[in-house]
Parts: structure tokens; sequence; C-alpha cells
């Protein structure tokens, strides 16, 4: 792992999401279907939205919602990004000071990418470095 | 912000001998100039034995073209030491060019007096910090001599990078738009997921393939991220691609899951202490009970060696798997006996057809060698067969026909630029492969290629670990995801959208 890469070269550059009428039952699928911890919310090809398995408890389960609530109405609107040529390291210092797991990365104002904690994971055992000779 | 233009040219050979011929290097360094271009590109092998009375002539010939020029090294050029007659004569052998609102880094990926190429630890650290410090730039190009994924029509695939898999990895993270390289006197032009890879035939060599003629490339980049690559011959005949990157990728899943597969490589079973029958039961576990897939395929290496002892005890635990299963040899199964053990333990790989899919096997190992090859006859059957199937397309075989990271390349297929130009030209939606000891997957052209790591052989290059791929395909999007055997914990290797009605359409 190299601290200095910007983000661009350890996030997760292909976002599965779901559409804002999408209920949150069918998004929660997706989450388990492909194994992940958040989804994007995509209107017309753009990122309109967020929302983490921890929003679904927060704003879903325990103020007693039905699980037929349209996503639009629990999705976070208000992204926190970072831009896809920020080093690694000031990422990681913005998300232990904000304390969240996924961070959206952006690149002329557009979503491009995600980097979770898992992205982490897999970046500090990848060594972005070759092993063929020392020239 | 404006469009940029770019003549590409390589491999002139200037020499006195009959190698050079002078005509074409001037018709093509006179239409340079007398055409717009913002700067032109060298991409090695300026000399043909990196002589001192070549390096005085190519100073000469390289002075005719009147645009910025930026040489990179090539393998020519560092005979005889010529490394150092090259930054005497021509200029620094590794370098930035920034442009508008680009940059262009070029790379000396030559070993001396070897053909083949290498990016090597320290050339490799400085290029990585080259991408980190021009990560803003709207367009990256790098260039180096030698290419990075196989080309068809060069006869033996070789000399491609050592650590070709590598490189490309890098120029992927770092969102690289373009990767410029010479050496094979072929043209030819991929999209490697959104990187475009251009390859420049000869521009003056005698020594053309397949009977072609000089030429060059001409490298257009609009200001929508369009890039454009036309190769222009002498003859005046022009071959146009063009690619378009999509961003952001986002991918809404719509409807059930249309098929799902594991693949599995390199068992390597045998009694031999890298051999971890534990955990290739563990993943003989999770598929039966927890992935049911719709069907299994073994990329090869079944097992260690060739033995009969090893084909009994491989083929117990290969039927322990519950579902539909189909598997080709790699080339540790035809070493020993194999070559008449395998068929005999497991068949002759057929083609499986069911619900819009067929998968199509390719036997590529050959006796007692680690490189495989499908051969011209193969390569005819396989365009048959692929040609003859109707729906969604799954070709699986042993070796590689993408470079994989951190393996040590070295042209595992010998015709795996014919091979890989022949699965991508039929745009096969589906190719696995199972031979470096690692995950990976990307999209050349419209064909996805997953290469699958060991599954339960220690001596592997996976920092996951033993790992077998799941791959699952749904009405427009194909899924793949690393599966580490141990622990059944997934990683995503890549998603990709499918146009069309092809797309499991049954």
């Amino acid at each position: 792992m190299d601290e200095n890469a910007p983000i661009r070269v350890y996030m997760t550059r292909k976002l599965i999401g779901v559409s804002p009428d999408d209920t949150v039952k069918r998004a929660c699928e997706v989450m388990m279907e492909f194994d992940i911890g958040s989804l994007v919310v995509v209107e017309e090809n753009e990122v309109v939205g967020f929302f983490t398995k921890t929003d679904v408890i927060r704003r879903v389960v325990i103020p007693g919602k039905p699980n037929t609530t349209p996503v639009r109405e629990i999705m976070t609107r208000e992204l926190v990004t970072v831009d896809a040529n920020t080093p690694l390291r000031e990422v990681l210092d913005i998300m232990a000071k904000k304390g969240i797991k996924h961070m959206l990365v952006s690149e002329n104002r557009r979503i491009v990418g995600i980097f979770s904690l898992s992205d982490l994971l897999t970046a500090s055992r990848r060594k972005l470095e070759t092993a063929i000779a020392a020239e | 912000m404006a469009m940029i233009r770019i003549a590409h040219i390589s491999d002139t050979h200037i020499t006195g001998e009959s190698a050079y011929k002078g005509y074409a290097y001037d018709l093509i360094a006179n239409e340079i100039n007398r055409l717009n271009f913002d700067f032109v590109v060298h991409t090695g092998d300026v000399t043909n034995n990196g002589l001192r009375e070549e390096y005085e002539r190519a100073e000469y010939e390289l002075r005719k073209i009147q645009k910025p020029l930026i040489v990179v090294p090539g393998n020519h050029d560092v005979r005889n030491v010529g490394y150092d007659l090259f930054e005497t004569f021509i200029g620094p052998l590794n370098g930035v060019y920034e442009f508008k609102d680009g940059v262009l880094i070029w790379v000396d990926s030559t070993i001396p007096d070897l053909s083949d190429g290498r990016i090597g630890k320290h050339k490799f650290r400085w290029l990585k910090r080259k991408l980190e410090e021009y990560s803003d730039r709207r367009v990256k190009i790098v260039s180096a001599h030698h290419h990075l994924v196989p080309l068809p029509n060069t006869g033996r695939e070789r000399n491609v990078l050592f650590n070709a898999g590598d490189v490309l990895d890098l120029l992927l993270r770092n969102d690289v738009t373009l990767y410029l390289c010479g050496h094979k006197h072929v043209p030819n032009v991929y999209r490697v997921e959104d990187l475009v890879v251009d390859n420049a035939g000869c521009t003056s060599c005698r020594k053309t393939r397949r009977g072609d003629v000089n030429s060059y490339n001409i490298v257009t980049i609009h200001d929508d991220g369009r890039v454009e690559v036309t190769i222009r011959r002498v003859t005046g005949e022009e071959v146009k691609a063009e690619h378009r990157a999509v961003r952001p990728k986002l991918f809404v899943p719509r409807g059930e899951r249309l098929l799902r597969i594991v693949q599995l490589s390199e068992s390597k079973v045998s009694d031999r202490v890298y051999f971890r029958k534990k955990v290739l039961e563990n993943v003989i576990n999770l598929i039966n009970e927890k992935l049911r897939p719709d069907i299994v395929i073994h990329n090869g290496d079944v097992v260690d060696m060739g033995i009969e002892r090893n084909f009994e005890r491989a083929l117990t635990f290969w039927e322990k798997i519950r579902v539909p299963k189909l598997v080709v040899p790699g080339h540790s199964d035809m070493t020993y006996l194999g070559y008449e053990l395998f068929p005999e333990y497991f068949g002759e790989p057929e083609e499986m057809s069911f619900d819009g899919f067929t998968f199509i096997p390719v036997s590529t190992p050959q006796y007692e060698t680690e490189i495989g090859v499908v051969g011209r006859f193969g390569q005819r059957k396989l365009a048959e067969e692929i040609e003859n199937a109707e729906n969604f397309r799954v070709v699986f075989m042993h070796h590689n026909v993408v470079p994989i990271p951190r393996s040590r390349e070295r042209g595992f297929l010998e015709d795996a630029g014919d091979v890989l130009k022949l699965l991508t030209e039929r745009e096969v939606e589906l190719v696995l492969t199972g031979h470096g000891g690692n995950a990976f997957a990307v999209k050349v052209e419209n064909t996805v290629i997953i290469n699958a790591g060991s599954v339960s052989w220690e001596l592997h290059r996976n920092p996951f670990g033993n790992s077998f791929n799941v791959i699952d395909v749904y009405p427009c999007m194909v899924i793949a995801f690393e599966v580490q055997a141990t622990w059944g914990s997934r990683r995503l290797l890549g998603v990709w959208k499918f146009k069309g009605p092809r797309a499991g359409a049954s």
C-alpha cells in the first residue's frame, strides 16, 4: 500500500446501485446478492444519492418504516466526496475524523468511484510493484 | 482545451544496410510535416544495431521531422552498449513531455543485448511516481518500446514485457488514456478496459510481417475524451479504431441471475506438501452447499504431475462436485503419463450447451512444456465452434491470452496474439483461463477475460492466498468475484455491461 498514491489507484471504479424508486427491500437484496455494504442511487446515469447498511437500520428499521419505502426517502443526498487525485493518506485521515466507512470519489464533479474499508484491506495486501528485476 | 493530434512512428531501423528503407522514412516524415500534428512519438528501434554510425545517421534523419519529437529507446538501440549513444545522439532514455492538458511519460523497457522487455523495480517506481505527480491531467499517455498485450500475426508470441501484467494493472489503476508502443512491426489497436493500447507497425524497416507495408499511426484525442487511432499505411490505406471511456461506470442490476459459473484452476492434486487437501475439500463444500453454481469449470492443472495415483485421487475430489462440470488440461496434467491418463480419467474436453450458453473448451498444453499452443489447426476449429454457437459463448482454456499481474510473462501461449484476435474479433462474450497463479479480469475490446488463481496449490502468486472465481451472468451484465478458498470471503474482480439480446438470450 502506498499512502501517497492518489485514491483513484485503490478505489472501486465500478459502482453497483439502485434507482431512487426501488424499494428498500430491493436495495437490501442487491446488497446481499453482491456482498456490498453500500449502494449508490442512480438516476439518468448520475449518482444522486448514497446509503449504507447502517442507514437502513437507522432510517428504516428503528423508525419502523415498511421495507416497501422507496430508496429516495431514506438515501443521503448530501454526499461526502473527495477528488480522485487526493492521496490515500488524506482520504484515510478524513474517514477517520468523520468516522465513516465509505468515501465517494469524484472527478470533474461526477462520482467515479468509491473507497471503503474493505478496499483499504485489499490495498493493504497489495503492493503496486514489480518483482521482476531491480533495474 | 483542444483536440490533440499525435503522429506515432516506430521501428525505423536506420542503418547503412538494406534493413532500412530510406524512401519509406522520407515519405512518412514529409507527410507528418505536411499534416497537422501537435507532436510526434517514436516508440523505439531508431537504429538497427545501436552502432555509432547508425546513431550519427539517425540524428540527421530525425531532424527531418519538423515537429516536437519524443523518442523512446528500443531493444535494437541498446545493442552494443548503444544506450549510452542514445543519450548522446538522441536524448534521455526516460522522460516526461507535457502538452496542453495532458502528459506523456516514456520509459526505457529494454534489457541490454536481449530482445525481451521489462520495467524493473526502479523504473516501475519512477513511472508510478510520475503517474501520481500527473494524476490530475485529463490525458495521460505512457509509452515504451515493448508491447503490453499479445499481438496477432507475429508468429510466436514473445518479448512482451516480463512484467506486462503489473504494468497493465498500474496503467489501468491510474486511468491512463493511451499506451504507445512498437517492437513487433505489426500495427494494432486494442481497448483494454478504458486503456487504448496503440501498437505502431514499422515505419521504415524492411522486416514487415505477412507481406505488410510500412506504416505509422495517427492518434486523435478529442475534447470529449474520444480516442481515435488510425493505422495509415504508405499505400494510403487506413484502418480506424475508436474508443470513448464511459465514466462513471454504474450498474443497476435488473432481473434474475441467468447463470452462475464457478471457475477453478491449479488444484494440483498430489501427495506433495504444496497440495492443500483441506482447502480443496472446503471449496467443494462451498460449491455444493453455499454457492450452488449452474456449472463448474476447471481451467487445468488438475494434478501436479501426470501420474496414475494423482489422477485417481483427483477424480475422487472431482466426483464430489454435484453440479455439471467441465475441465480442460493444464501443462502439469500433460507430464509423464498424463497425455494418456488425463483423457482416461477426465475424458476429452467437449463442448456443452444449455439455456442459451455454449461452453467451448480449448486444449492448449504441450507435452512436458509449460508454454501452451492452440496452433493453426486449433484456431480454425475454434473459429468454427465460435461461429456455430448462437448465444452467449464461454471459451475456456488453461493458458493466458493476456498478461497476469505478478507472474513473469514469457508468452505463456505461443500463439496468444492470434488467439486473442480470434476471440475479440468474433466478440466472444467470456474467456476463462487458469495459468499464472493469480486472479485477474479485464475486458479486451468486447470480450471479458477472467483468469483464476490457484485453488489448492501453495506455490501461487496471489496475496489473498488460494482462491477461485464466481462469475454471475445477469440479463445486462456479468459480474466476477474472487473467493478466498479458506474463508469464503469475496472480492470484486469486475463488472461489465452487455448490450443487446446476446447476453444470456435463450
